[in-house]
């Protein structure tokens, strides 16, 4: 039996405040209730029985297809605008170039010969001695860089830093943040760790070669050296004779160690908390923790 | 290994158990025993969530609970129930008595007052330790960790003073040398309310 009142909740249903007909006080109940909407839960069944219908169309789940295969793909307009994106400037052979897989390059040159086309003008060219020459300009330039932020860490420490910034799955996140993804020529869809981490080493060879030393070494700055931040130096760098390194560096100094015992917290308890200073002719250096595993951590 | 040191021991501090000492000489129970508790239940520290199963409190060392100073006439008007669970057998003692009895009773019970009503308290209590005076057994006295400031500032007794530090202090002005000081009244202690009926007292249940 449809009255007024029905009529009143048809057009109030739409949009963001609702009001609810509340039985025994009628339109005087509550209004403008925050809540989930009554449109939502019909919306999210039709897409899910949308969802199923496409399942049982097509059982077989589609793989995955390039960016290339969609609309509005312009390749060159795409590389400027990576280079534009950075603020570099590329020579935009090096840069085509540096996003050609080797396996691609391969591919394309006997696809070319079973085309009969002329293999030397039309050929590409791969980004493998661009990918070497690149990481050789990182490490060269992470080496540097940290030893002059971080004058006091041991070369073990700096090699174990610059050995993971220059691993392949880091490379390859820096690579997919930048947005090398879409534009790299590859056979795998998506590209692997390896290949991405390789067009980055490709990138950074190119800038080299494009705009000089000075423009690479801010780059790697920019975009390499950033993701220390927050960063833990003990899940770097895994120091197996923490205290046998550290009297090595001090006694290069002449120096020697003192530990003494700072503060303790529940000295005859199960949970007893002794923290130890290490002091060196008045100079602290900090550590903590129970004897019994100060002494396991000291052997 | 190293990545994980570091990890320990910051987790190992954070969660350490403290050791308090509370001077209780001269200090309301009451109101001592809601800054004690804040210490017993972890309040004071940040990392306390208010939780069932949680265990974030520290202990705390009462020492002089003898000589507690409760408010106006509480050592005779407060009174502290108890019930054996036979018919009959309910008792209300006013708090001198308890007081005589055992020294760390009034503490006990005011801070146990203060813990509120559930599942925790009885654990909870079990960290406090109370002493009659600044006799603490050495096994515990090492655990010690830092001091609750006390409520009140204690002050001098004015016979503590020594007779140099008289001396020493400066005098205004002092009597002439052939004045009569009159003789000390004695001093008399004072006296409950006589007038009030036998067996009842004001039942003030703690």
């Amino acid at each position: 039996m449809l009255n007024k009142y029905h009529l009143w909740l048809e057009f109030a249903n739409v949009g963001i405040r609702i009001t609810r007909y509340n039985v025994t006080l009628g339109l005087l109940g509550h209004t403008g209730i925050r809540r989930i909407h009554n449109h939502v839960r019909p919306t999210l069944y039709a897409l899910r029985y949308r969802k199923e219908i496409e399942k049982r169309k097509n059982p077989i789940p589609k793989p995955p297809s390039h960016r290339n295969t969609f609309l509005e793909w312009n390749y060159n307009a795409e590389l400027f605008a990576f280079g534009k994106r950075l603020n570099e400037e590329f020579d935009s052979n090096l840069l085509r170039q540096a996003f050609v897989e080797k396996s691609y390059a391969v591919k394309e040159r006997l696809r070319q010969e079973e085309l009969n086309l002329n293999v030397e003008t039309l050929s590409l060219k791969d980004n493998e001695s661009m990918s070497q020459e690149g990481m050789t300009i990182l490490k060269s330039n992470l080496n540097a860089i940290l030893a002059r932020e971080f004058p006091r860490l041991p070369e073990s420490g700096i090699h174990a830093i610059q050995g993971y910034l220059t691993s392949d799955s880091v490379l390859s996140n820096f690579s997919s943040q930048i947005g090398t993804k879409d534009l790299i020529q590859c056979n795998e869809i998506p590209p692997t760790e390896e290949t991405l981490s390789r067009v980055f080493c490709g990138v950074i060879s190119a800038i080299q070669n494009s705009s000089g030393r000075k423009r690479v070494k801010t780059f790697i700055e920019d975009f390499v050296l950033t993701h220390l931040c927050d960063k833990d130096i003990n899940e770097i760098w895994d120091v197996q004779k923490p205290w046998a390194m550290l009297t090595d560096i001090l006694s290069s100094k002449g120096e020697t160690i003192e530990p003494r015992l700072l503060r303790q917290a529940g000295k005859n308890t199960l949970l007893s908390v002794f923290i130890v200073g290490l002091y060196t002719s008045e100079k602290k250096l900090i550590g903590t923790g129970n004897i019994c595993k100060m002494l396991k951590w000291l052997k | 290994m190293s990545a994980l040191a570091g990890k320990r021991v910051q987790q190992w501090l954070t969660l350490s158990r403290g050791w308090w000492l509370f001077d209780a000489k001269w200090q309301d129970p009451y109101l001592s025993a809601k800054i004690i508790s804040k210490y017993l239940i972890g309040c004071h520290k940040p990392i306390y969530t208010k939780s069932k199963n949680g265990d974030f409190g520290d202990h705390v060392i009462v020492i002089n609970s003898a000589d507690i100073a409760l408010k106006a006439d509480d050592w005779y008007y407060r009174v502290y129930f108890h019930h054996s669970g036979y018919p009959g057998s309910a008792t209300w003692t006013k708090a001198w008595e308890v007081h005589r009895k055992n020294p760390t009773m009034i503490i006990n019970r005011a801070v146990y007052g203060e813990l509120g009503v559930n599942l925790t308290r009885r654990p909870t209590m079990e960290r406090l330790h109370i002493f009659k005076d600044d006799n603490i057994p050495q096994i515990l006295s090492e655990n010690i960790t830092d001091q609750i400031r006390p409520l009140r500032p204690v002050p001098r007794r004015l016979d503590s003073y020594t007779q140099e530090e008289q001396n020493a202090f400066p005098k205004l002005f002092d009597y002439p040398k052939d004045y009569v000081l009159p003789e000390p009244k004695p001093r008399v202690p004072r006296q409950p309310d006589v007038n009030r009926q036998k067996g009842k007292t004001r039942n003030k249940i703690f």
